[in-house]
C-alpha cells in the first residue's frame, strides 16, 4: 500500500498529445486540505486551470476523484467526482457518480486520474494496476455506451474490468454529454463527457488488485456496525429501497411543487400514472445496488405487456422519471423509460435534455416556436413521440437537435426568444423541483458552484415542518419550513458544506445526508478510523466550507459575481398557480435569502465574492494576489 | 444435515459487500480480489450472481488434488493445506462451479471456510441473498412454496382465488 491509510496514495496524469505517464505520490496538503474527491478536483481545477481556458481547448484538464471510504467496507462509499472546466456553461464542471468503477482505481492505486491535452486520435485507456496502456478506439467510434462498455471487456478478456465511458452524443460534441461508468451510472451534468470525448477518450477500462487498509480497523468494525444499524432501521430505508429517488414524484405533487410543462404549474393531473408507485408495482423486477451499499435503490424493469413489451432496463431516478413525464406533459411513464435509456445509451444529461425539449414545448405552446422550425415536429405538451425523435436529434446535432445541443441558454440565444423562461442558472439547467415550493433548495439553485442544482446543497430539512427544532439546530423556526425564506441562507450554507464533505469522502449522499446517517462529527471519527488523521466535527466542516470557497474562487475568476447568482424571472415575478394548493402564490424572495447566504458565508454582499479575511480563515489568502490580477474585487 | 451458504439470485443487489467482507475477515484488508465469494454481473441484463463453494458431497477438486492438500474441516468446508499446496491450480481447473479462485495476495488457490462455521458474508449481506443453511430444511421449504403455488391455479379454477392471500 501507499504511505497513507485509506488512500490508494497516487495521482495519475496522462498527456494524451504525448502519449505520456506519470505517476506522483498524493500529496499530504491536499489530503488534509481537501480530503478527497470533489474536493481534489476542485483544488486542481483552481491551480491548474488558467482563467478563460477554453473549457474545450488543450489547457482543460478532466479529472476523476474518488476518496478515502471507497474501497473499505464503508457501506454506500463507491462514488468518483468528474470534474474539468465545462462546455456547457463555461464554469466549474462537476458531476458525480456510484457503481463500481471508483473501488476499481482505488484497487489500481489512484486517488486522482487526471487527463491532460488532446489526442490526436480516439484511443480508450486500460489502467491494469500500474500499467497504462493508451489503445486505439477507432472502432468504438460512434458506439453507444452498452456497446462500448461490452466491446471493451470482451477485447481485454475480464469481465471484471470497471468502464467508464462516453457515448455518441459526446463525440458529436453535444454540450451536456456525460461519464457513464457501468452502463448508466452518469456523471452527466455539465458535459465531463464532452471534454472526454473532445480530448480524443472514448473509454477508461480499469482493473485493479491491489489492497485498502485502514488506519483502525477495531475502530472502523464498531463504526460501521453502528452506521448499518441505523441504516437497516431508518424510516425511509424500506421506501428508497423499494423506489429509489422515484418516491418522492408523489409528494412533490402533493406539495404543489413539481415542475409540470416546463414550470407553468406546480401539480401533474398524471402523477399516479407516472409515480414510483406504479413503477414498482408494475414494472421493477429486482433491486440493484452500487459498491458496498447496504441500501440497494437502482431497480431493474421490464415492460411486461403492450406495444412496448420485451423492453428493459435500469433506473430511472426521481430527475429522469419526473423530467420526461410532468416537465414535459407526458402522462406515458413508459415513454418516460424509454427516454431515459435513451439517454443513457447516447450518453446525455437526461435532466438538461429534458429541459430543452420542455422549454422548447413551451416556446412551440406559446407560438414563438413553428412547427418548421422544429423540423416539423409537433411539440405539443407530452408528444411522446417527438420527445424520443428530439432526444435522437439532439445526440446527433442535426436539425433543430444541433440548435439545442449546446443547452437551453443558447438554444434561446441563437434563436432569439424564450431567454426569460430558458430554465437555468449560469448555463445549467435547473433540476425538477419548482425553487417557488422550496425555497432553500431554490437558493442552493442560486449558488451552486456548478450552477442550477440541487446536489450541491440539498437542505431537506425545510421539508421537515418542525419548527422547534429548526429553532433548536439553526436558531431559526423558519428553516423548518419549505415555503419561508428566513434562515434559508443559513440552511443552505450548512448543507453545502456538508455536500461537500460527502462528494469529498465520496459516500452516497441519499444515504450520508438525506438520511442523516454521516453528520461531521461522526465523519470526523470515521475519517480518523480509516486515514488516522484526527478531525473534530468542526475542522470537518471547516474541510466543506473551503471546497465550496475554492470553487466559488474558480468562478469568481471567470467573472461570476453577485448579478449571476439569479433564478429565472418566473420564479421570482410569477406566484405559483392557485391548483398547486400547497405552494399557491408563492414566489422566490430572491434577495433577502442572497443577502443571508453572503452574510453566512463570509462574502461581499455587493459583489458575492469572497472577503479577504475569510480567505485567511480557511488558510486561501494564497489565492489573493492572482485573484487581483484577474480584477477580482477583493474586499476585507 | 450440514449447513451449507445458499445463495439467492433475485435477490442479490450485486453490491459486493460479501466480498469486502470476505477480504477483511481472512486478510485484514479491502480487496475484492482476496475474496472467496464472487458476485458475477452483468449490466445490461441486471444480473448479479453470487459464486461461492457449495461444499459438493463429492470434491473433485479434493480428490484430484496431486498432492493432497485439500482436506474437510468438520463444518463440512474444504481446506486448503498451505504447507502442502504446490500452486498447481488443478483444483481451479476442476472445480465445476469456478468457486475456488486464485489470489494474487498468497499466489495461491483460495476457497470458502465458512470462516470455522459463521461465513462472514452472510453475517453482511444486506439483502439476505445469502443464508447459510440446512439444504434439506431449504429444500422443504421450497417444496412447500412450490406446492401452494400450483395448488393456487387450481384454486382459481374453482373460483377460490380470493382465499388465504397469505401465502
Amino acid at each position: 500500500m501507499s504511505g497513507y491509510f485509506g488512500y490508494a496514495g497516487n495521482v495519475l496524469r496522462i498527456d494524451l498529445k504525448k502519449r505520456k505517464t506519470h505517476i506522483q505520490p498524493l500529496e499530504k496538503e491536499i489530503i488534509v486540505g481537501y480530503l478527497g474527491g470533489r474536493g481534489f478536483n476542485s483544488k486542481r481545477l483552481m491551480d491548474e486551470i488558467p482563467a478563460g481556458a477554453d473549457p474545450l481547448g488543450p489547457k482543460n484538464k478532466l479529472m476523476f476523484s474518488t476518496g478515502p471510504l471507497v474501497g473499505t467496507g464503508f457501506p454506500t462509499a463507491s462514488r468518483f467526482n468528474v470534474s474539468a472546466k465545462s462546455p456547457l456553461t463555461g464554469i466549474l464542471g462537476d458531476s458525480n457518480a456510484g457503481g463500481h468503477f471508483a473501488a476499481e482505481m482505488k484497487y489500481a492505486g489512484y486517488d486522482q486520474i487526471i487527463l491532460e491535452g488532446i489526442s490526436d486520435k480516439l484511443v480508450y485507456i486500460f489502467i491494469d494496476d500500474d500499467e497504462i496502456n493508451i489503445l486505439d478506439a477507432s472502432h468504438l467510434s460512434g458506439l453507444d455506451v452498452y456497446e462500448t462498455t461490452k466491446t471493451i471487456k470482451e477485447e481485454l478478456g475480464d469481465n471484471t474490468i470497471q468502464v467508464a465511458a462516453v457515448g455518441p452524443a459526446a463525440e458529436n460534441g453535444v454540450k451536456f454529454a456525460g461519464v457513464f461508468a457501468n452502463l448508466m451510472r452518469a456523471a452527466a451534468r455539465t458535459g465531463m463527457g464532452t471534454v472526454m470525448a473532445q480530448k480524443g477518450v472514448k473509454a477508461i477500462a480499469i482493473r485493479g488488485t491491489k489492497s485498502i487498509e485502514i488506519a483502525h480497523p477495531e475502530k472502523f468494525e464498531r463504526l460501521v456496525e453502528r452506521i448499518e444499524e441505523e441504516i437497516y432501521n431508518h424510516p425511509q430505508y424500506w421506501p428508497r429501497r423499494i423506489m429509489g429517488t422515484t418516491r418522492i414524484l408523489l409528494p412533490l405533487n402533493m406539495g404543489g411543487f413539481l415542475p409540470t410543462r416546463h414550470f407553468t404549474t406546480g401539480v401533474f393531473e398524471h402523477a399516479e400514472d407516472v409515480s414510483g408507485e406504479r413503477l414498482a408495482r408494475e414494472y421493477n423486477v429486482k433491486t440493484r445496488g452500487c459498491f458496498a451499499c447496504i441500501l440497494p435503490c437502482s431497480r431493474f424493469w421490464v415492460i411486461r405487456e403492450g406495444k412496448n413489451k420485451g423492453l428493459y432496463g435500469e433506473g430511472p431516478e426521481y430527475e429522469p422519471l419526473s423530467a420526461f413525464s410532468a416537465r414535459v406533459g407526458n402522462p406515458d411513464i413508459e415513454i418516460a423509460l424509454i427516454a431515459n435509456d435513451m439517454c443513457n445509451k447516447l450518453g446525455l444529461d437526461a435532466l438538461t435534455t429534458a429541459e430543452c425539449i420542455s422549454w422548447a414545448m413551451e416556446c412551440y405552446e406559446r407560438g414563438l416556436l413553428s412547427k418548421e422550425m422544429a423540423d416539423g415536429l409537433d411539440l405539443s405538451w407530452g408528444n411522446g413521440e417527438a420527445i424520443l425523435t428530439l432526444i435522437e436529434k439532439i445526440s446527433k446535432r442535426e436539425g433543430f437537435g444541433d440548435i439545442l445541443a449546446d443547452g437551453v441558454k443558447k438554444a434561446a440565444e441563437k434563436l432569439g426568444f424564450g431567454q426569460e423562461i430558458a430554465m437555468h442558472v449560469k448555463g445549467l439547467e435547473i433540476i425538477q423541483a419548482d425553487p417557488r415550493g422550496l425555497k432553500g433548495y431554490g437558493l442552493g439553485y442560486v449558488v451552486a458552484s456548478r450552477g442550477g442544482d440541487h446536489l450541491r446543497s440539498e437542505p431537506f430539512f425545510e421539508l421537515s415542518d418542525d419548527p422547534e427544532r429548526g429553532k433548536e439546530l439553526f436558531g431559526i423556526p423558519e428553516t423548518a419550513l419549505r415555503l419561508e425564506y428566513k434562515g434559508k441562507g443559513k440552511l443552505v450554507s450548512f448543507f453545502e458544506d456538508w455536500c461537500a464533505i460527502t462528494d469529498a469522502l465520496e459516500v452516497c449522499k441519499n444515504v450520508a445526508e438525506n438520511m442523516e446517517i454521516l453528520p461531521f462529527d461522526l465523519a470526523g471519527e470515521v475519517i480518523h478510523a480509516v486515514t488516522g488523521f484526527k478531525l473534530t466535527g468542526n475542522e470537518v466542516r471547516r474541510i466543506g466550507e473551503r471546497i465550496v470557497t475554492i470553487e466559488r474562487l474558480f468562478l469568481v475568476r471567470e467573472g461570476i459575481r453577485r448579478k449571476d447568482d439569479t433564478l429565472p424571472k418566473r420564479f421570482l415575478e410569477e406566484p405559483m398557480p392557485e391548483e398547486a394548493v400547497n405552494s399557491a402564490g408563492s414566489i422566490f424572495e430572491l434577495e433577502p435569502m442572497l443577502n443571508e447566504y453572503y452574510t453566512e458565508r463570509g462574502w461581499d454582499l455587493e459583489t458575492g465574492v469572497p472577503t479577504v479575511s475569510k480567505l485567511r480563515e480557511l488558510g486561501l489568502d494564497g489565492y489573493i494576489e492572482e485573484l487581483k490580477r484577474h480584477d477580482v474585487p477583493l474586499k476585507e | 444435515m450440514r449447513k451449507r451458504i445458499q445463495t439467492d439470485e433475485s435477490l442479490c443487489s450485486g453490491c459486493r459487500y460479501c466480498e469486502l467482507a470476505c477480504s477483511y475477515t481472512h486478510y485484514g484488508k479491502y480487496n475484492p480480489r482476496l475474496s472467496r465469494i464472487r458476485i458475477v454481473k452483468d449490466d445490461e441484463i441486471g444480473m448479479d450472481v453470487p459464486v461461492v463453494c457449495r461444499q459438493c458431497r463429492i470434491c473433485i477438486p479434493a480428490e484430484e488434488c496431486p498432492v493432497d492438500a485439500m482436506i474437510r474441516d468438520s463444518n463440512g468446508a474444504i481446506i486448503i493445506l498451505e504447507e502442502k499446496c504446490i500452486g498447481c491450480g488443478e483444483c481451479i481447473s476442476n472445480c465445476p462451479f469456478g468457486s475456488i479462485s486464485w489470489s494474487p495476495y498468497v499466489d495461491e488457490p483460495i476457497v470458502c471456510d465458512l470462516c470455522g462455521g459463521d461465513p462472514s458474508c452472510v453475517k453482511k449481506c444486506p439483502t439476505k441473498a445469502l443464508s447459510y443453511a440446512d439444504p434439506g430444511e431449504t429444500a422443504q421449504k421450497r417444496q412447500i412454496k412450490q406446492a401452494y403455488s400450483q395448488y393456487r391455479q387450481l384454486l382459481s379454477e374453482w373460483g377460490l382465488e380470493k382465499i388465504r392471500e397469505d401465502f
